[in-house]
């Protein structure tokens, strides 16, 4: 080694002690680095929790707003679907993947074993136990209390859409009482309303329209009446049993 | 005290947080012309490397409480090093691509007398030769395995990359090499 680059070397290690013996610099303390583990391990299964809850929320809402169902009625059903479908969970739950991801990669796992093996990993995970959530029904008891309602989003009655159960059949009319707001509305539908599953309505039969508000009423572009099943009411704060909105 | 050459590193590192922080003196000693001439390779400018190594230092005292004594330290002391040397290569990164030409080739020779053992000493001369035609992404791997004779976990545990990574980038890096008839 030459002399120049001792002497240069040399400068590193002097400055670095003087700063140490300063005390300009200071070790963090172990409990800092203890901490700042649980916090990640916290963060890493907040994520996934909430991930996973979100995914439940998600599947709870296909399942009950069914906003695929509007596409069959083609290019009039697109905005019903784009107004129904859970947008902001979905992007909520995916950012809450990705933090978990970003997360994951500060621990060696990440680099130690295929990365895109636990990214995926992890994702499954959250879709599986965020199915298995919903399917223990804890949405429809959490749903019918009204402060929970807004993060259900359980509204029956839209700016170009409707579902509800038929209590009157008039000629080329329908009146139809909404689940969640009990509204009556009615409904007129005309030859040029897409009826994929036909027009033998019947009372009692629960439905989803698109189309437009005329006033009071609403006028139907489409009927859909094939295989919809409604959500229950939700029961008044406090109250144990659901209300029979047909009363 | 005399024996604190002999100590490992995990030893002395677990001496310099519970007993004498002067004892990062001999850590800064074992290490200094290691890490300054891994950065060297990667920055190409002696300053900046200089820069980098004595942060990258400083920052490993402050976290050596978090330094698991388990793990081997030298990893850990590349892999911190590794970061300041890429931190300053992208705040200097217009900077620093045009240091690429004129980059301190002397400082390569002048380092060529401290791997007089190594087996392959031609591949060696080779892989410094033509290290500047190289992507960092594969400089990085290449330079630890042939110039700093590490091992494949090793620059796994520095790069924080799968070992499988860590071959296919260093496979690619000799076929680029091989591509401009070099080896």
């Amino acid at each position: 080694m030459t002399k120049t680059k001792d002497q240069k070397n040399k400068k590193i290690l002097t400055e670095v002690m003087k700063e140490i013996d300063k005390k300009e610099i200071k070790m963090k303390p172990r409990i800092f680095f203890v901490i700042s583990s649980l916090l990640l391990s916290f963060g890493l299964f907040l994520s996934i929790a909430l991930a996973s809850f979100l995914i439940n929320l998600i599947s709870f809402r296909l399942r009950i707003h069914a906003p695929f169902q509007y596409l069959r009625f083609g290019k009039p059903g697109y905005l019903p679907f784009l107004h129904v479908f859970p947008w902001s969970m979905l992007i909520l739950a995916i950012a809450s993947i990705i933090i978990g991801i970003v997360i994951i990669r500060k621990y060696d796992i990440s680099y130690k074993k295929s990365f895109w093996g636990i990214a995926i990993g992890l994702i499954v995970f959250a879709i599986i136990f965020g199915l298995v959530i919903d399917k223990t029904g804890i949405n429809e008891r959490a749903s019918k209390f009204p402060p929970m309602r807004e993060m259900y989003h359980r509204e029956s009655v839209g700016p170009d859409w409707l579902a509800g159960k038929i209590i009157q059949v008039s000629e080329r009319q329908l009146t139809l009482l909404t689940p969640f707001e009990k509204k009556t509305v009615i409904v007129k539908w005309d030859e040029d309303t897409l009826l994929p599953f036909g027009s033998e309505f019947q009372e009692g039969q629960e439905i989803r329209i698109i189309g437009n508000w005329q006033e009071e009423e609403f006028v139907a572009k489409g009927i859909d009446a094939s295989n919809v099943k409604l959500p229950a009411p939700p029961v008044p704060f406090g109250r144990n049993r659901p209300i029979d909105f047909e009363r | 005290m005399e024996n604190i050459e002999k100590l490992s590193d995990e030893k002395l590192v677990e001496l310099v947080c519970t007993k004498d922080q002067e004892l990062y003196a001999e850590i800064v000693k074992r290490y200094q012309n290691k890490l300054l001439r891994y950065v060297l390779y990667l920055i190409k400018n002696r300053q900046k490397a200089e820069d980098a190594v004595q942060n990258a230092f400083i920052r490993a005292f402050i976290n050596l409480m978090g330094f698991n004594t388990k793990q081997k330290f030298s990893s850990w002391i590349y892999r911190i090093a590794h970061n300041e040397a890429i931190n300053i290569i992208k705040k200097n990164k217009r900077e620093i691509l045009l240091d690429k030409d004129g980059w301190d080739r002397h400082q390569l020779l002048e380092d060529r007398h401290i791997h007089k053992q190594v087996s392959d000493q031609e591949t060696k001369e080779q892989v410094k030769k033509y290290l500047s035609i190289l992507p960092l992404k594969y400089r990085e791997p290449i330079t630890l395995f042939y110039l700093e004779e590490k091992s494949y976990k090793e620059i796994s545990d520095i790069l924080r990359i799968s070992v499988g990574g860590i071959g296919a980038r260093i496979n690619r890096a000799k076929k680029i090499i091989q591509k401009n008839n070099i080896f």
